[in-house]
C-alpha cells in the first residue's frame, strides 16, 4: 500500500510538472520579450524585439541562395484595404490583423487557420479615420493576445483559440479617437497610442493591466493646463484640440528602464497661425517611465509643425561602443540620432531632399527657411520634402552588427497655402469629430522611391536605390546579410544590404503597406509579408501627384509565406 | 321567426362588411405606421434625377458641405482620389447614375471604408454634394449619363 501511494504521489508530482512544462512552453514571458533579439526562431513583437530593429539573427536564407525563395503558402485575409500588419510568431502559431477589426491565428508553416477574432465595428467608424481602417498588428504576452481596434478599443484574446478575455475602450470614435496602432507589452501593461490628430482632439499614450484591462496610466501628448508646455500653444483652445497622435509602436530599454514613444502633428496640420509656439509634445519622441507614463525627456523635431511633418515614427535603440542613442527617420527628412540616456542631439541627416530648413542649431532646433513657411497669404512652392516625408510611417531597420540603418523613403516635394476656417478646404467652426486640416490648397509634385543605406554611427551615407514608386512597406535586415523590402506595385524585394543590389523579387499582387517578419518551422526559415494596397495614398493623387500611376491600384489582402525551394 | 332569421342574416352581413372596412383601414395604417419610413426612403432612392440645376449656386453650396462632412478628407480636395476613389474621371465601378450616387452618399458601400452619411445630411444636402461632384468631371464627356 505504500509503494502504492509513493507511486500515486511520483506520478501527480510528474504530471503537474509536465502540465507546468506545457504551460511554460506556450506562455509569453517578460524575459522572452527582454531576449528577443537572441530568439531568431520566434517574432514576438511587431517591431522584432524591444530595441525596434527589425533585425533577425537568421542566416539561412541569405545573399547566395534567396534566388530560390519561394511561396510556400498564401493566406487571405478576407478584407480589402490597408494591410499595415506585421506577422508576430510564436511556437508555430503566427498572429495577424487585417483591415477593418479582423485578428488571425495562423500555422505559420503552412497557412492553416487557426482562429479569427472579427472585432463588430460600428457603422460609420470608417468616416471617422483620416486614413484608411488599418491596424498594424498584435502584441502577445502570457497566455494573451493583444489587439487595438478602430472603434478605440483593446481587446485581449485568449492565445489558443481566440475568445475575448477582455475588452476595454478607450477613447470615443464618433470623436474621432481611433486606433491603429499595435500595442507593446512592458511588464505587463500593455501599452498604446492614440490616433485623430487630423481632427480637433486631444490625444494620449496608455498602459493597460494585461490581466485585467485596467488602465495602468494615460499620459497626453499635449500638456494640460498647469502643465509644462500648456503655454506652448498659445491658448488653453488651441492646446485643448492639439491632436499629437501616437500611432507607431514604442521601443524599450530594460536596462535604463525607459519607454520611448513618438508622437504626431498638432492639429490644425498646416496652420500654425491659430497655435503659436512649440506645440508640445507634438512631433516628438517621449521618454517615459514605463510604470507610471511620466514624461522623463523628450526631443521635438519639428516644432511648430506647418507641413504636417507628423513625427510619429519609430526610434530604434543602437549601441555604438558605449554610446546609447536612437535613431529616428522623420517625415521632415532627416535621419535623427539621439542620445536616448537624456534626449540629446546627435546629429541629423538627410535622407531625401531638404528645404524647409537651413540646418540645425546646436541642439537640434531646426533653422526654417521662411520661403517654404506656407501661410494664408502665401503658397510655398516646392517644399521638401512633401508631408509623408522623407520618410513615411513605414518603419526602418538597423542591423546592429554592423550599425547600419536601411530607410524606406521617398523624394516627393509639395505646394502649400493654409488657410483659416471656413476657407480652402477648411470647415467654418471647429467641431469634434470633423476633419481640420488648417489647408488651403496642396499639390504634390511627381516624384520618385528610394531606399537609402547609412552608417547609423556617423549618419555618412552608404547607398541609395532608386526605384519610380515610394518603398511603402517596413523594412527587415537580416544576419544572411538582406534587406528585405516592398513597394505600392507590389513588388516583395531582396537586396545585399552591403552594396544594395537587388537579389530577389516576387510580384504578391497588390501594393505592399505592412512590414515583412522572419522566424523558423522545424528549422526551416520562412519569411512572411503582407500584401494590400491602402492607407492614406493622397500623395499619390493630389495635385499632379507624387506617383499618378498608381491612381486605382488594385486592393488586396493577403498574408503570404515564404521559404526555400 | 323567419323575419327573424332574415334579420339576423342581415346583421351579420352588416358586420361581414364592417369587418372588411376595419380590417382595410387597419392594413393600411400598419402599412402608413411601419413601412413609411421605408417608403419614404425608397422615394428619395428611387428619384433617378438630380432635382438641382448644375449651376454656380450649387456648386458653392456642395463644396461647402464637401468641406463641412469632410469627404475631401479620402475623396481629395477637388475630388481627385485618396483613400477613396477619383470621382473626377470616368473609372466607375457602377454606373454613376444621380441615383447611385445618391443612394451610395446617403447609405455606404458595405465593405469598404465608404459609409453613409443620411444621419448629417439632408435629401437636399446630398443632391448638392452631387452637384460639386459633376462639376469636377474631367472624364469622356461621351460618358455623361446625367
Amino acid at each position: 500500500m505504500k509503494e502504492y501511494i509513493i507511486k500515486i504521489f511520483i506520478l501527480t508530482i510528474l504530471i503537474v510538472f509536465n502540465i507546468n512544462i506545457a504551460n511554460s512552453q506556450s506562455l509569453v514571458t517578460d524575459d522572452m520579450l527582454i531576449t528577443a533579439q537572441e530568439d531568431p526562431n520566434n517574432w514576438l513583437m511587431v517591431t522584432g524585439n524591444y530595441t525596434g530593429n527589425r533585425y533577425s539573427k537568421l542566416g539561412q536564407i541569405n545573399d547566395s541562395n534567396v534566388s530560390k525563395l519561394v511561396p510556400k503558402w498564401i493566406f487571405s485575409l478576407g478584407t480589402l484595404d490597408a494591410q499595415n500588419t506585421t506577422p508576430v510568431i510564436h511556437d508555430g502559431v503566427m498572429y495577424v490583423t487585417a483591415s477593418h477589426g479582423k485578428t488571425f491565428a495562423l500555422n505559420a508553416e503552412n497557412g492553416q487557420e487557426i482562429w479569427r477574432y472579427s472585432h463588430q465595428l460600428p457603422e460609420g467608424v470608417a468616416g471617422k479615420m483620416c486614413c484608411d481602417i488599418g491596424n498594424r498588428g498584435v502584441a502577445i504576452y502570457g497566455d494573451k493576445v493583444f489587439v487595438a481596434t478602430p472603434d478605440a478599443h483593446v481587446v485581449a484574446l485568449n492565445k489558443d483559440d481566440g475568445t475575448v478575455i477582455w475588452d476595454e475602450t478607450l477613447g470615443d470614435w464618433e470623436k474621432a479617437y481611433t486606433m491603429t496602432v499595435a500595442p507593446l507589452v512592458v511588464k505587463g501593461n500593455v501599452i498604446v497610442g492614440m490616433s485623430g490628430a487630423e481632427y480637433p482632439t486631444r490625444l494620449y499614450i496608455e498602459a493597460l493591466n494585461s490581466d485585467t484591462g485596467k488602465q495602468a496610466w494615460r499620459t497626453y501628448t499635449v500638456p494640460g493646463p498647469g502643465e509644462p508646455g500648456h503655454d506652448s500653444w498659445g491658448s488653453a483652445r488651441a492646446a485643448e484640440f492639439g491632436g499629437a497622435s501616437a500611432w507607431i509602436t514604442g521601443s524599450y530599454d530594460p536596462e535604463l528602464d525607459i519607454l520611448y514613444w513618438g508622437t504626431g502633428n498638432p492639429n490644425p496640420d498646416w496652420d500654425g497661425t491659430v497655435r503659436p509656439g512649440d506645440n508640445l509634445y507634438s512631433n516628438s519622441t517621449l521618454a517615459l517611465d514605463p510604470d507610471t507614463g511620466e514624461i522623463k525627456f523628450y526631443f521635438q523635431y519639428t516644432p511648430a509643425d506647418v507641413w504636417d511633418f507628423d513625427g510619429n515614427n519609430e526610434p530604434i535603440l543602437v549601441d555604438y561602443g558605449n554610446e546609447k542613442v536612437w535613431l529616428h527617420g522623420d517625415r521632415n527628412g532627416y535621419l535623427y540620432k539621439i542620445d536616448r540616456t537624456n534626449g540629446q542631439f546627435r546629429y541629423g541627416k538627410e535622407i531625401s531632399k531638404v528645404n524647409w530648413n537651413t540646418g540645425f542649431e546646436d541642439d537640434g532646433r531646426p533653422i526654417w527657411n521662411m520661403d517654404k513657411v506656407p501661410t494664408y497669404e502665401y503658397e510655398a512652392k516646392d517644399i521638401c520634402p512633401a508631408s509623408e516625408g522623407g520618410k513615411w510611417w513605414n518603419p526602418m531597420t538597423v542591423n546592429p552588427e554592423t550599425g547600419w540603418v536601411f530607410v524606406p523613403s521617398r523624394e516627393i516635394c509639395a505646394n502649400i497655402k493654409s488657410a483659416p476656417l471656413g476657407e480652402g478646404l477648411n470647415p467654418d467652426e471647429i467641431t469634434e469629430g470633423k476633419p481640420y486640416w488648417g489647408i488651403g490648397t496642396i499639390g504634390w509634385n511627381t516624384g520618385h522611391g528610394q531606399l537609402v543605406a547609412f552608417d547609423g554611427r556617423t549618419g555618412e551615407k552608404k547607398w541609395v536605390v532608386k526605384d519610380r514608386s515610394p518603398f511603402t512597406s517596413g523594412l527587415l535586415s537580416t544576419r544572411g546579410g538582406l534587406l528585405f523590402a516592398g513597394t505600392p506595385e507590389g513588388e516583395f524585394r531582396a537586396y545585399h544590404q552591403e552594396t544594395g543590389e537587388e537579389l530577389w523579387s516576387f510580384q504578391t499582387g497588390s501594393g505592399i503597406f505592412g512590414s515583412p517578419s522572419t522566424y523558423t518551422i522545424n528549422g526551416k526559415q520562412f519569411i512572411a509579408v503582407p500584401s494590400g494596397f491602402g492607407g492614406w495614398t493622397g500623395w499619390a493623387h493630389f495635385g499632379e501627384g507624387g506617383a499618378p500611376w498608381l491612381k486605382d491600384s488594385r486592393k488586396g489582402g493577403i498574408i503570404i509565406g515564404f521559404g526555400l525551394q | 321567426m323567419i323575419r327573424s332569421r332574415s334579420l339576423i342574416k342581415t346583421y351579420l352581413y352588416k358586420i361581414f362588411l364592417l369587418n372588411i372596412i376595419l380590417a382595410t383601414l387597419f392594413i393600411i395604417t400598419l402599412n402608413n405606421s411601419m413601412g413609411g419610413a421605408g417608403n419614404k426612403e425608397s422615394e428619395e432612392i428611387q428619384v433617378d434625377k438630380n432635382p438641382l440645376a448644375i449651376n454656380d449656386a450649387n456648386i458653392i453650396k456642395g463644396k461647402k458641405l464637401w468641406r463641412k462632412t469632410g469627404c475631401y478628407s479620402c475623396h481629395g480636395g477637388n475630388a481627385e482620389g485618396g483613400v477613396g476613389p477619383s470621382l473626377q474621371d470616368d473609372v466607375w465601378v457602377y454606373k454613376p447614375t444621380d441615383k447611385m450616387l445618391f443612394k451610395t452618399i446617403a447609405k455606404g458601400r458595405s465593405g469598404t471604408v465608404m459609409v453613409g452619411w443620411e444621419a448629417e445630411l439632408s435629401e437636399n444636402d446630398i443632391w448638392e454634394v452631387i452637384v460639386f461632384i459633376r462639376s469636377l468631371y474631367t472624364g469622356d464627356k461621351s460618358k455623361i449619363i446625367w
